[in-house]
C-alpha cells in the first residue's frame, strides 16, 4: 500500500483563486462560456483518432488541461493557424477572437468551474471514419515505414500505384496519413510518368524525403493541391474541376513526421472519390521562387528575399501555399492590381514550418491580367532564432535539406479565357513564369526546360533548342532533357547533332521508350540501318502496343532486306492501329516485292 | 522506305521540394515494472534518487521517453530512477501500458495525491527532481532546454540540466544550477 501522505495544499490554493475570481468578475463557466469555444475550435482535432494529443470533448477533458489551454491560446500556439487576417478570408479559418481568449483566461483564473448542466451546448458531432463516406477506391501504402522514437523530424515518401484501367475523374481525396498525432502535414503529387518509383530501393518500400521532380507525358502542369494538415477536411472539387487520373499513374505521398517517443509504424491510406463529370476547367499550380537570392550570412537576423510575377492572363486565385524551412520568420505575399491597389494575399508574421499548409480562399480571388504578385520573405539566421538547425549558425543557401533554405510561393490559379482564339492560357502562364524565373536565375533547370517545351509547342523549335541545350548543360545526365533536345534537333533536320543527346538519354535510362524510338529515327536519317534496327527493336520491346514503333521497325527491316520479318511488323502495326496509312502503303509495296 | 515522323516527345517538369533530416535513435528493451508504491526517497539505499514526473497524454512528456531512458541507463549503477505519474487519470492500467509502449526500463509510481510533486517542488510534466542519498532535494526542473515554450522547440538541446546536476550529485559536488523552469503540461491541471 501507499506510504504517501495526503496533502490538501494545492486544493485549497485553487479554491482560494476561485473565490477571488468570483469577486473580481462575473462567473465564467465551462458549460455556458467555454464549451462553445472549445467545441467549435478545438474538438475536431482533440478527439480520439485525430491529431490532438488528448481529447477535449467534455468538462473533465478540458479541466484536466485548463491551465495549459489558457497558456497556449494566449500565446496563439493553439489553435494552430499561421496567417494573419488579410484582405481575403480563407476557408476553414481556425482562429480565436480576443474575447474568446479572454473568456478562457477568466475561466481558468476562476478555478475552471463547470456551471449549470442546462447551459451545456450539445456535444459536437463528428463523422466517424472516412469523412465523405466509403471512398470509391482506397490506396494503402504497401510497406509501413518505421518512425524512430526520437530525433529530429523525418520526411518519408510513399509511392501509391493507382489500380484503374480507364481514366477516372477525382472529385475528392481523403488522405489518412496514419496516426495523425505523428504527422505535421502530408503532401501528395500525381506522378503521371511513374518517375518517383525509381527512387525506391525495392517496389513499395518508399524513400526518404528529397526534392522530387516529376515528369509529365504531355503539357499537363500540376493542377491541384492534394494536402493534409491537422484538422483539415477533405475538399470536394466543384463540378468541372475534377482531377484526371489515367491508368498507369502513381500518387506520391510525402509525410512530415515527428517522433513521438516510441517507434511508430506508419502506413498511410488514401481514399479517392470519383465523379462522372470530367474536367471542363483547368487550374494550374504556379511556383514563384527566388532560391538563388538565398545566401544568408551566418548571424544575419533579418535577411529578405523577394520576387514577383506579372500575370499574363486573368486568373481566379483558389489557394496559396507559402514555403520556407526553419529560418523563415515572416512570409508575405501581395497582389498589386493594375489599378494600383495592393492586396495582401497571405501574411504569416511568425512562420513555423511545422504548421505549414495550403490555404484555400473562402471565395476565389479574381486577379486581372497585369496584376503583380509579390513575395517578400524574411529569414533569421542568428543564434537567437531557436529553430536554427545549425549551432553555431552557418552560411545558408537554397537546397532541400533541413539545414538549407527555400523561398517558394505556390499558387493554385484557374486561368480564364480558354478558347479557340486564345489557345490554352496555361501555356502563357508557363512561359511567363519560366521567363521570370530565368531572370532570377538563368541556371534554373526546370525553367529552361519548361520554356523550351512551350516554345517548341508554339513552333519556335530553334529557340526551344537553345533552352534545351542550356537545360542539358545544367544536368548532362538528365534523360528527359536529352531526349527532348534530340527530338527537337530531329525536327529541324539536325539528326547528326541529335544522336549524342539521345544516346545519353538511352544510356541513363535504358527503359526509356521515347529515347530509343527517337534515336532510331535519327540513325535512320543518317543512313545507319543497323543502328536503326537495334533502337527500334528496343523500342518495340519496351512498348509492344505502340503501332508506330512496329510500323517503323517493319519499314527499316524491309530496307535491310528482312522482308518476312518486315511483313510481320507491319501487320502488327496495322493490327494495333488499322488507320496507319503509311504502314498500309509500305505493306502493299512489300507484298509487291515479295511476289 | 521512309519512316513515319513522330512529334517530339515533350516533357514538362514540376516538383515540390522536400527536406530530409537525419535519423537517430535506438529503442531500449522494455520491462514491465510493478506498480508498488514505496517511498522512493526514503528507500534510496545510499544512492541519489531521480524522480521524473510524466503524464501519459502530455505530448512533450511522451517525446522525452527515449531521453529519460537514456539518462537512466547512463546512471544505472549510480542513481535510482523513478517515473512518477501525478495525474489521477493515469490509472494503474494506463501507466502499465505507457511504460511498456515507450519501452521504459524504469520503475513507475502513481502520485495522484501529489505528495511527491510537493516534495520535489515540480509543477510540469516532464520535470525532474534529484535527491541526494540523504534525501535532500538538489535539483528540480527541466531535463534539458529543447523546448523554449509549449509549441516552440530548438532543433537540438544546448543545455543538459538534469545530466549536469546528476553528474555533480553522484560526484558529491555542488549543483551549479539547482533549478530551471520546465516546459510541458501543468501538474496543477491534474487536480
Amino acid at each position: 500500500m501507499s506510504g504517501l501522505r495526503l496533502t490538501l495544499a494545492i486544493v485549497s490554493l485553487v479554491t482560494l483563486l476561485h473565490a477571488q475570481g468570483e469577486h473580481a468578475n462575473p462567473i465564467v463557466t465551462f458549460n455556458h462560456d467555454v464549451a462553445p469555444i472549445i467545441f467549435r475550435n478545438c474538438s475536431s482535432c482533440h478527439r480520439p483518432g485525430e491529431a490532438g494529443p488528448f481529447s477535449l470533448l467534455t468538462y473533465r477533458d478540458v479541466k484536466s488541461h485548463a491551465k495549459q489551454i489558457a497558456d497556449v491560446t494566449r500565446s496563439h500556439v493553439m489553435p494552430p493557424w499561421l496567417p494573419e487576417r488579410g484582405d481575403f478570408k480563407f476557408a476553414d479559418e481556425r482562429r480565436l477572437t480576443a474575447e474568446e481568449i479572454e473568456t478562457i483566461q477568466k475561466w481558468v483564473k476562476q478555478g475552471a468551474p463547470e456551471g449549470e448542466a442546462r447551459d451545456l451546448p450539445p456535444a459536437p458531432h463528428f463523422t466517424p471514419g472516412w469523412q465523405l463516406g466509403d471512398p470509391d477506391l482506397v490506396l494503402t501504402a504497401e510497406k509501413p515505414y518505421t518512425l524512430p522514437a526520437a530525433g529530429s523530424d523525418q520526411y518519408w515518401n510513399f509511392v501509391l500505384p493507382v489500380p484503374i484501367n480507364a481514366t477516372r475523374w477525382v472529385r475528392a481525396v481523403e488522405i489518412r496519413p496514419a496516426d495523425k498525432r505523428l504527422v505535421h502535414h502530408a503532401n501528395m503529387l500525381v506522378d503521371r510518368m511513374r518517375s518517383a518509383r525509381h527512387l525506391e530501393t525495392q517496389p513499395g518500400a518508399g524513400f526518404a524525403g528529397m526534392e522530387i521532380s516529376l515528369e509529365s507525358e504531355t503539357f499537363d502542369p500540376d493542377s491541384h493541391f492534394l494536402f493534409w494538415k491537422p484538422g483539415s477536411l477533405p475538399y470536394v472539387e466543384p463540378d468541372g474541376l475534377a482531377l484526371r487520373l489515367d491508368p498507369g499513374t502513381d500518387l506520391v505521398l510525402n509525410l512530415h513526421l515527428q517522433p513521438s517517443g516510441k517507434p511508430e509504424s506508419i502506413q498511410p491510406r488514401v481514399g479517392l472519390y470519383f465523379t462522372d463529370k470530367s474536367a471542363t476547367r483547368f487550374p494550374m499550380l504556379l511556383q514563384i521562387q527566388n532560391d538563388r537570392a538565398l545566401d544568408i550570412p551566418a548571424g544575419e537576423a533579418n535577411f529578405a528575399v523577394t520576387s514577383d510575377f506579372t500575370l499574363p492572363v486573368n486568373v481566379d486565385l483558389l489557394a496559396i501555399y507559402p514555403h520556407a524551412h526553419y529560418l523563415g520568420t515572416d512570409l508575405l505575399a501581395t497582389a498589386t492590381l493594375p489599378s494600383g491597389s495592393q492586396k495582401t494575399l497571405i501574411h504569416i508574421p511568425r512562420w513555423d514550418l511545422k504548421w505549414q499548409g495550403v490555404f484555400r480562399y473562402a471565395e476565389p480571388v479574381s486577379l486581372p491580367r497585369g496584376t503583380v504578385i509579390t513575395m517578400h520573405y524574411v529569414y533569421d539566421n542568428s543564434a537567437d532564432n531557436m529553430s536554427n538547425p545549425s549551432h553555431p549558425p552557418k552560411r545558408v543557401t537554397a537546397g532541400n535539406r533541413a539545414t538549407d533554405e527555400m523561398a517558394h510561393l505556390w499558387l493554385q490559379v484557374l486561368p480564364q479565357g480558354f478558347g479557340p482564339e486564345d489557345g490554352d492560357p496555361r501555356r502563357l502562364l508557363m512561359e511567363a513564369l519560366a521567363r521570370r524565373t530565368l531572370q532570377n536565375d538563368p541556371a534554373d533547370f526546370e525553367a529552361n526546360y519548361n520554356l523550351a517545351s512551350v516554345l517548341q509547342a508554339k513552333g519556335f523549335t530553334r529557340q526551344a533548342i537553345e533552352y534545351y541545350e542550356t537545360a542539358v548543360k545544367l544536368r548532362p545526365d538528365h534523360a528527359v532533357a536529352n531526349n527532348a533536345l534530340g527530338a527537337a534537333l530531329i525536327a529541324i533536320d539536325r539528326s547528326e547533332q541529335a544522336v549524342a543527346p539521345l544516346r545519353m538519354a538511352v544510356k541513363n535510362r535504358p527503359d526509356y521508350f521515347d529515347a530509343h524510338y527517337n534515336l532510331g529515327i535519327a540513325l535512320h536519317n543518317l543512313g545507319d540501318l543497323n543502328g536503326t534496327l537495334e533502337e527500334l527493336t528496343a523500342a518495340v520491346r519496351l512498348s509492344p502496343g505502340d503501332a508506330s514503333a512496329h510500323a517503323n521497325l517493319g519499314a527499316a527491316m524491309a530496307e535491310a532486306g528482312h522482308y518476312a520479318d518486315a511483313q510481320g511488323e507491319l501487320e502488327n502495326a496495322l493490327r494495333i492501329n488499322p488507320n496507319l496509312e503509311l504502314a498500309r502503303e509500305n505493306l502493299a509495296a512489300l507484298k509487291n516485292i515479295l511476289h | 522506305m521512309g519512316l513515319m515522323g513522330r512529334d517530339a516527345a515533350m516533357r514538362f517538369l514540376a516538383g515540390f521540394a522536400f527536406v530530409c533530416l537525419g535519423v537517430l535513435n535506438s529503442a531500449a528493451q522494455s520491462r514491465v515494472t510493478e506498480l508498488a508504491q514505496p517511498d522512493p526517497i526514503a528507500t534510496a539505499h545510499g544512492k541519489p534518487v531521480v524522480l521524473i514526473f510524466v503524464r501519459s497524454d502530455c505530448p512533450i512528456s511522451r517525446k522525452y521517453a527515449p531521453e529519460i531512458q537514456q539518462l537512466a541507463t547512463k546512471y544505472k549503477d549510480r542513481a535510482t530512477f523513478w517515473l512518477v505519474f501525478p495525474s489521477r487519470d493515469d490509472s494503474v492500467d494506463i501507466v502499465d501500458k505507457h511504460v511498456r509502449e515507450f519501452r521504459y526500463n524504469i520503475a513507475a509510481l502513481r502520485d495522484p495525491s501529489h505528495e511527491l510533486v510537493r516534495r520535489a517542488q515540480v509543477n510540469i510534466t516532464p520535470e525532474a527532481a534529484v535527491f541526494d542519498a540523504q534525501g535532500n532535494l538538489r535539483y528540480h526542473g527541466r531535463i534539458d532546454d529543447l523546448y523554449i515554450s509549449f509549441g516552440r522547440s530548438r532543433s537540438a538541446a544546448t543545455e543538459h540540466d538534469l545530466d549536469d546536476a546528476l553528474s555533480s550529485v553522484v560526484a558529491g559536488m555542488k549543483v551549479d544550477r539547482p533549478s530551471a523552469p520546465a516546459v510541458g503540461c501543468y501538474i496543477a491541471d491534474t487536480k
